[in-house]
């Protein structure tokens, strides 16, 4: 097994996983710090320009303040006549009012000093001084410059102001001296956070005022200060001695010497981002710990939880691979994942293990099964013959050309043929004769090599014949072509012989059969006979008896009583009626005798041409007939025709009694979908009652006198339906109607039109 | 000027009811016409035997054949008729009770020109027989 490189095993990767799934976190942390970081540092810097701007509008203040002041001393009379002594006086009370103030004092127009509130050391001149010349010449405030007091010996700042006469001559200067320190007190009263640094500084790098820790990067500000000019206004960071700082700048003035100063207030970074910088210590140390905790939880749930099971399994893999077999995991708990991988490889083991023994078993079995089959195949050799001299048939062998070269022997016992010497006794027997092998080679190469059913008959030694039955196929070589013939003759004299009597108990049974037949047509033909001498021999007296009646009353007419007469034109009626019957007695017979010729028939067309017949004979008759459009049937036109006008013409003859009669013919498809007709008229009906004597001939349900007719109708409508196979039946109220329904064919017959 | 002899029609009639019925209904017919009748078979075909064209006096318009006839039958007469060569198209009218096909068919393969099934009622025989011999006697034209 391949020795496990760092972090490839899974308590190591576990843990490397916890790990990374706390980088986003820190991340996170670290953007959350920069992001603080960077808005700590515009607070800062707002923070920085309000303090700016506080000490400059401080600053503006004073100046105004001064200018006011400076305005009115020139108002006052004993500044304008330069009276030195109240001057002196007036300027030292104000000093006291205004202490911010290093000296007030007024000069004459040549330049000296004429007042101060402080004493003067000395004739003071002035007139080289830049705030003089500028006040001299001009009219209004000036704002001097920064300069080392001649007096106190400090950097001080000289504000002026020119006292005129009404036209312009000037008077005198008035002036005050504002100290730098004033500014530092100024800054002091802001109570600026601690690290904080105001500089004063004039555009060429001079630094004219400093206040704050004395670690301030006063060079650099010097260096940066003609950049700081260009934007008059605004916020800046500078690099000194390894630290950053903000700062906010701006204009304060310019002085009358055209100096410009500038305010720059200033913080390090150090002393801005420390909340962010505690934020980000905080939060890595959480993390840090969270990550040791994470990874060594990881660590220690492996090893507890993931490492036994797996190492139990590593160690049984490694046995099932050295092919212990009987080797299982046995982990019962366990993740999940784990335990099925277990149980999957326990069965997968016991699988192996019931396979090895299995095909331990089959190699057995095997090894014994092929000793059994030695033994089998020696004693096949030895039985085999002994088999087939038991088999009831004849199994053989022949060359191509018919010759015996092989066969068993036994028909002769079964059959109780004598057994004679010879081997190929009992096939020599089978197709003894030449005739029969001619005719089972020929045929066997007709059927393409194999054959069955080739019956031999061969005369047995006890005189009863013998029938073989024989099963022939070609056996082939390599190349296709037939090199032998092998089968199989089985005695089948038994079933030969029953077969025989079959056909002998065929033949006696047709013979009887043709036998009935032929007394069937001799009795057809009797009956024909019959109809025959019916309508003949029947009609002839009647011819007389109709005949010689009407003669009697035709010629002898006078000699006749009325009542002769009478009874006479009874005969007529009766020999004519009788005719009629006959002549209906003979039709229905000929219906079935009569051979169909079913087509499709328009049955519609049929009925209207029957109808304008009876209207013909009955012209001052009312009857209204409807008879559905194209209703068709497969019948035979003539009869079809023939029952038709026996049904209609009863529905005539019903209806006749009737001031508006009805007929009407229809047809729809009954539960079956044959085709049912339906003929109804509105007629004299009849009593249900008698409905089953309706289609029976001679059986008339009404009297002879109320309607005329013979009572074959119905039973010749009845036959010609039979005779498509189909039925009719009737329905009836008395007085009310009578409706026929009909089918024209049975269920096969609809079958085939279908 | 000479009277011309009233049509010859010759009835083979067996049963003498039937024979009388005849002459009766031809009577009530009223058309002009000599009757006479030959009783069986045989004497009709001795009548075709003896047949004399030069006589004009026995030349018959019209033949009224029965069927049933004993002796020989009416089909085997009509054929002595068809076979001689005056009589050939002498107008022989099948009159018989039958009405069976086979007769109907036999008898027109014979040669007949007609065949009319006797009817039963009296009155309907004389309108039969009154058609039938005027058809044959004077609207059809014999050769």
């Amino acid at each position: 097994m391949a020795r496990l490189r760092p972090f490839a095993s899974l308590r190591a990767r576990l843990a490397l996983l916890t790990a990374a799934a706390l980088l986003p976190a820190l991340l996170l942390a670290l953007v959350g710090y920069f992001k603080e970081q960077s808005h700590l540092i515009e607070l800062a810097v707002a923070e920085l320009e309000q303090e700016r701007e506080l000490l400059a509008s401080a600053h503006h203040n004073t100046l105004n303040a001064t200018r006011q002041l400076l305005a009115a001393l020139a108002r006052l009379p004993q500044v304008r006549q330069r009276a030195a002594g109240t001057t002196s006086e007036l300027l030292t009370a104000l000093k006291a009012e205004h202490p911010i103030y290093l000296n007030l004092f007024a000069n004459a127009p040549d330049g000296t000093a004429f007042a101060s509130a402080e004493p003067l050391p000395e004739r003071v001149n002035s007139a080289d001084t830049a705030w003089f010349q500028r006040a001299a010449a001009g009219t209004g405030f000036v704002v001097g410059d920064f300069i080392r007091g001649r007096i106190t010996g400090e950097q001080v700042l000289t504000l002026s102001y020119p006292v005129r006469e009404a036209d312009g001559t000037l008077l005198a200067v008035v002036g005050a001296s504002l100290p730098l320190s004033w500014f530092g007190e100024l800054v002091a009263q802001q109570h600026l956070p601690a690290g904080t640094t105001v500089t004063l500084v004039d555009e060429r790098g001079e630094v004219i005022g400093h206040y704050g820790p004395s670690s301030a990067p006063l060079p650099a500000l010097v260096a940066a200060s003609f950049r700081l000019l260009h934007t008059p206004t605004g916020s800046l960071s500078l690099d000194h001695g390894g630290e950053r700082w903000e700062f906010a700048h701006s204009q304060l003035l310019t002085t009358a010497a055209g100096r410009q100063v500038l305010l720059a207030v200033g913080r390090p970074i150090r002393l801005i981002t420390p909340p962010a910088n505690q934020l980000l210590v905080t939060t890595l140390t959480l993390m840090a710990v969270m990550t040791l905790l994470g990874v060594g939880g990881a660590l220690l749930g492996s090893r507890l939880f993931i490492e036994p099971p797996l190492q139990r399994l590593l160690a049984t893999t490694r046995r099932l691979a050295n092919g212990d077999l009987a080797a299982r995991s046995g982990i019962h708990n366990g993740p999940a994942e784990l335990l099925e991988l277990g149980q999957h490889f326990d069965r997968m083991a016991s699988v192996l293990e019931q396979r090895k023994a299995e095909l331990r078993a089959l190699v057995e079995e095997n090894r014994r099964g092929r000793e059994q089959a030695e033994a089998r195949h020696e004693m096949t050799q030895r039985d085999l013959e002994a088999v087939l001299r038991r088999v009831q048939d004849v199994i053989f062998r022949l060359d191509i050309d018919g010759r015996p070269l092989w066969s068993t022997q036994s028909v002769k016992e079964l059959s109780g043929v004598p057994a004679k010497e010879g081997h190929y006794l009992d096939l020599c027997r089978c197709l003894a004769d030449p005739a029969d092998l001619a005719r089972l080679l020929a045929r066997l190469a007709e059927s393409g090599g194999e054959l069955r059913g080739f019956e031999v008959k061969l005369p047995r030694d006890d005189g009863g014949p013998l029938y073989a039955a024989i099963n022939a196929y070609y056996v082939w070589d390599e190349e296709g072509q037939p090199v032998a013939v092998e089968g199989v003759a089985r005695d089948i004299t038994e079933q030969v012989l029953a077969r025989e009597q079959l056909v002998g108990f065929n033949r006696r049974l047709e013979a009887r059969v043709r036998e009935r037949t032929a007394a069937l047509e001799q009795t057809n033909a009797e009956l024909e006979a019959f109809t025959y001498s019916v309508s003949h021999d029947l009609r002839a007296p009647l011819r007389s008896i109709e005949g010689f009646s009407r003669l009697v009353v035709v010629r002898y007419a006078d000699q006749l009583p009325a009542e002769g007469q009478d009874y006479l034109q009874r005969v007529q009626r009766a020999a004519n009626r009788m005719a009629e019957l006959i002549d209906d007695l003979l039709g229905l017979s000929r219906i079935n005798r009569y051979e169909l010729r079913v087509r499709e028939i328009d049955l519609s067309r049929i009925a209207h041409e029957i109808i304008d017949t009876l209207r013909a004979q009955a012209p001052q008759r009312q009857v209204t007939v409807r008879i559905q459009p194209q209703l068709r049937g497969h019948c035979d036109p003539r009869l079809c025709r023939l029952a038709l006008e026996n049904l209609l013409e009863n529905a005539w003859k019903y209806t006749s009694t009737r001031a508006q009669a009805e007929i009407e013919l229809t047809a729809q498809p009954d539960a079956n979908g044959r085709t049912v007709f339906q003929l109804r008229d509105n007629g004299v009906g009849f009593d249900m009652r008698y409905a089953g004597k309706l289609f029976s001939p001679f059986q008339r349900l009404h009297g002879e006198e109320e309607f005329a007719g013979t009572g074959i109708g119905l039973a010749t409508v009845q036959r010609v339906i039979a005779r498509h196979g189909g039925e009719i039946w009737a329905e009836a109220v008395p007085d009310q109607g009578a409706t026929f329904y009909f089918r024209l064919c049975g269920d096969a017959q609809a079958e085939r039109a279908a | 000027m000479q009277a011309h002899p009233a049509p010859l029609i010759l009835l083979v009639e067996d049963n003498p009811d039937d024979r009388e019925l005849a002459r009766a209904a031809l009577l009530q017919s009223q058309l002009a016409h000599r009757l006479e009748v030959l009783r069986d078979g045989e004497e009709a075909a001795e009548w075709v035997a003896h047949y004399d064209p030069a006589n004009p006096e026995q030349h018959p318009h019209l033949i009224l054949l029965d069927l049933n006839l004993p002796k020989l039958d009416g089909v085997e007469v009509l054929r002595r008729i068809r076979q001689d060569r005056q009589l050939r198209y002498l107008p022989v009218v099948v009159l018989t009770t039958s009405r069976q096909p086979c007769d109907l068919l036999r008898a027109y393969d014979a040669g007949a020109n007609s065949y009319v099934a006797k009817p039963v009622e009296f009155e309907r025989f004389v309108t039969t027989l009154t058609t039938l011999c005027h058809y044959w006697l004077h609207l059809n034209q014999a050769p």
